[in-house]
């Protein structure tokens, strides 16, 4: 292997390590579905005390 | 001092909280029930809290809502109420505050909406109106801020002063009589449990059952309510529950001739009575319904959405294939090579290929709910749901199902009874989700292209009517009983916003693309590593080989009888717990194509007929990891979470093995 496929493998690894990262933290957020009718419309990601 | 807001829903309630607390929000549950309670400290009172209780339409204890509010003003006995009542709809907003007044607690009436009123040439002689519902009125317009000072003030002069309700009796005849008679039948009763005695009459003549178990009557005392009741209903030849009804209405219609100056009808009202004649008709309202769906599904998948999609994937292999090239002449090594294009770029893109789709689909959607026409269907649909004994109320968290179980089954909150929500949560997944269609507009690709559309709309109607049949199974069963009544605001029709269209349409498509590179990205990677190597780590030279075909093989025969047994299949509707669109991903990867040849690919994998099984499978069968963690979130229960996968797993394989075996007989 080259030096660029060790470049390539990094970022892919970095990519594939962001993603999970986003996946992970943003889980409890919205959910990416319709929010026109959503009940919880405009409070997805605020993290509010029971 | 703690002051409770009450009012109908849509009646601008959560402006008005907002106007009173600015930031100063905390948002919770009511004890016991997923039923939201919002608290906030007043501005510039920061020793006056409000409560925003749910909108109801009245005190009886059908809903959760119902149930919450009367319990809270009950109970809790706020300083005071503020009722806020929408005054473009006063007629029906009175039947609450009528019932608000009876529980003789300080009490202010927010006239809201007034700008509207006095803009379609409207008036409230307000001073007359007060005098003659004995409580404090003060008009308000809450979305301009307009009065909110007034109100203010009114409402805590009225609780220091303790000020209760003038009057309370609204009624005459034979009600008057019943209800008074009643009410000191049941005073000692009712003060013990520090309940207004007239209130707890009013609910006895209403047959509330909660009140009466609270009242802890005697079986003499309760026979004498009977009997008065009984006589009540004989004299006025009506039921007791309309007996009531008509009295608070006709109170309110009294009323609101003599303070009321009506504004003139709109045009928009005029124009949506007209077309409602047609649309919400007895027999052409489904009809219609079914029309519109079918044409808004042969436009996205038959026409623009599928040429669109073309055009994208044209583009996308035009990328795939000059990346490939730029790492042919690097000379890349050839398995990092394979990650590239053969996991990255094959997995991402037959994904992505399917954005203009979607992005088509919920732009007629979106138009149809912006125009107010969704409105009419949930109405519609009420009579059918009640049938499987859910109400209209219902469709709306259904129709969101087409989009996404997720907010779908948020969306049950809305829903009036535990029973509903519970039912409704249990029969939203089979409403076919937008990550599905990529899996479908792949297949009829491959299978079906010249009847796309129709095979389209047989799977989503496939999915409703397992959804029925369920619905059947469970009113049957598990969720015996009646669903409430059904109430909805019917706005007027309107040209759809275009801004709210674009919103829509960008907030889905920003969705898609972060999903796309997060979720399926990650997926991808870990499906391309798996069927790469072997257990020893060891790049494999047939698929076969790998580690991966040890786990589909593992599942595969369960799909034997369902005609695809090929662990090639089986693996990707395993990796479809993680999101719907790894199913296509997945394929893509496992037969080693990219996103133009993938159709090809299938027609190897299976045939006509058991490209359709696999597609009644993938409709039917558990949501992703996503919806079953929201179905656990809504039922509190992970017994609830694991149900409803084993049932659909279940419920899709029988379904998909009588789809395959009655094909076979057919087709031979």
């Amino acid at each position: 292997m080259g030096p660029v496929d060790f470049v390539i493998l990094a970022l892919v690894a970095a990519l594939l390590f962001f993603a999970v990262r986003h996946a992970v933290r943003h889980r409890g957020d919205s959910c990416r579905g319709d929010c026109s009718r959503c009940p919880y419309h405009g409070n997805c990601g605020k993290r509010t005390k029971k | 001092m703690i002051l409770g807001l009450a009012g109908n829903q849509n009646c601008g309630k959560t402006t008005l909280f907002n106007q009173l607390t600015g930031s100063n929000q905390h948002v919770g549950n009511f004890p016991g029930v997923t039923v939201e309670r919002k608290d906030g400290v007043v501005r510039g009172h920061r020793d006056v809290t409000v409560v925003d209780l749910p909108g109801i339409y009245s005190l009886s204890p059908y809903s959760s809502e119902e149930i919450v509010t009367r319990d809270f003003l009950l109970s809790g006995r706020p300083d005071a109420i503020i009722n806020i009542v929408d005054a473009t709809n006063i007629e029906r907003n009175l039947y609450l505050s009528l019932q608000l007044i009876e529980l003789d607690l300080p009490m202010v009436i927010a006239l809201n909406m007034m700008d509207e009123v006095r803009a379609n040439g409207g008036t409230i002689r307000i001073a007359e109106f007060q005098k003659e519902i004995g409580v404090p009125v003060v008009p308000i317009s809450a979305s301009r801020n307009e009065g909110i000072a007034e109100l203010v003030e009114t409402v805590l002069e009225t609780a220091s002063a303790k000020r209760r309700p003038k009057r309370q009796d609204f009624c005459s005849g034979a009600v008057h009589r019943t209800v008074h008679s009643l009410a000191h039948l049941v005073e000692d009763h009712a003060q013990r449990i520090h309940v207004p005695p007239r209130f707890a009459a009013t609910k006895l003549v209403e047959g509330d059952g909660p009140m009466l178990e609270a009242l802890r009557l005697s079986e003499n005392e309760k026979d004498m309510v009977r009997h008065d009741v009984t006589e009540m209903e004989r004299e006025l030849g009506t039921d007791r529950e309309a007996a009531l009804a008509d009295m608070r209405y006709s109170f309110i219609e009294a009323l609101c001739s003599r303070t009321v100056v009506k504004p003139a009808e709109s045009k928009e009202h005029r124009r949506s009575v007209k077309l409602d004649g047609v649309l919400t008709d007895k027999y052409l309202a489904i009809p219609i319904f079914l029309g519109v769906m079918m044409l808004v599904f042969w436009l996205t998948f038959g026409v623009i959405g599928n040429f669109l999609s073309d055009l994208l994937s044209g583009g996308i292999t035009a990328v795939t294939d000059a990346a490939d090239g730029a790492l042919r002449a690097y000379g890349t090594n050839p398995v990092v090579r394979s990650l590239v294009i053969d996991g990255v770029f094959a997995g991402v893109g037959s994904v992505l290929q399917f954005l203009p789709t979607i992005v088509v689909l919920f732009f007629f959607l979106s138009i149809l709910e912006d125009t107010g026409y969704m409105a009419r269907v949930a109405f519609v649909m009420d009579k059918l749901l009640r049938r499987i004994g859910l109400s209209g109320r219902s469709f709306v968290p259904m129709l969101i199902g087409f989009g996404c179980s997720v907010p779908a089954i948020m969306a049950t909150r809305t829903l009036s009874s535990e029973r509903d929500r519970k039912m409704t949560i249990l029969l939203t997944p089979f409403m076919s989700c937008s990550a599905k269609l990529p899996i479908y507009a792949v297949f009829t690709a491959a299978f079906f292209r010249e009847k796309a559309a129709f095979v389209m709309i047989l799977l989503y109607v496939m999915g409703i009517l397992a959804g029925i049949g369920s619905g059947f199974l469970m009113r049957g069963t598990v969720f015996r009983g009646n669903p409430v009544p059904f109430v909805m605001e019917l706005p007027n029709y309107r040209i759809p916003s275009p801004k709210s269209v674009l919103l829509l349409i960008w907030d889905k498509a920003r969705g898609f693309l972060v999903r796309a590179f997060t979720v399926i990205f990650a997926a991808t990677i870990v499906i391309w590593f798996l069927q790469t190597f072997d257990t020893r780590f060891n790049v494999v030279s047939s698929g076969s080989e790998s580690m991966l075909a040890i786990v589909g093989r593992f599942f595969a025969p369960l799909f034997a009888p369902l005609g695809f047994g090929d662990w090639r299949s089986s693996t990707a509707l395993i990796t479809g717990f993680t999101a719907k669109e790894a199913v296509i991903s997945t394929l893509a990867v496992l037969t080693g194509t990219d996103v133009s040849g993938l159709p090809a690919a299938l027609s190897r994998l299976f045939t006509p007929l058991t490209a359709f099984t696999f597609l009644t499978f993938t409709l039917l069968y558990t949501p992703c990891v996503a919806a079953v963690n929201a179905v656990r979130h809504e039922m509190n229960s992970v017994k609830s979470a694991v149900g409803v996968v084993l049932y659909q797993c279940g419920f899709a394989w029988i379904v998909a093995f009588l789809v395959y075996q009655i094909g076979r007989l057919i087709v031979g």
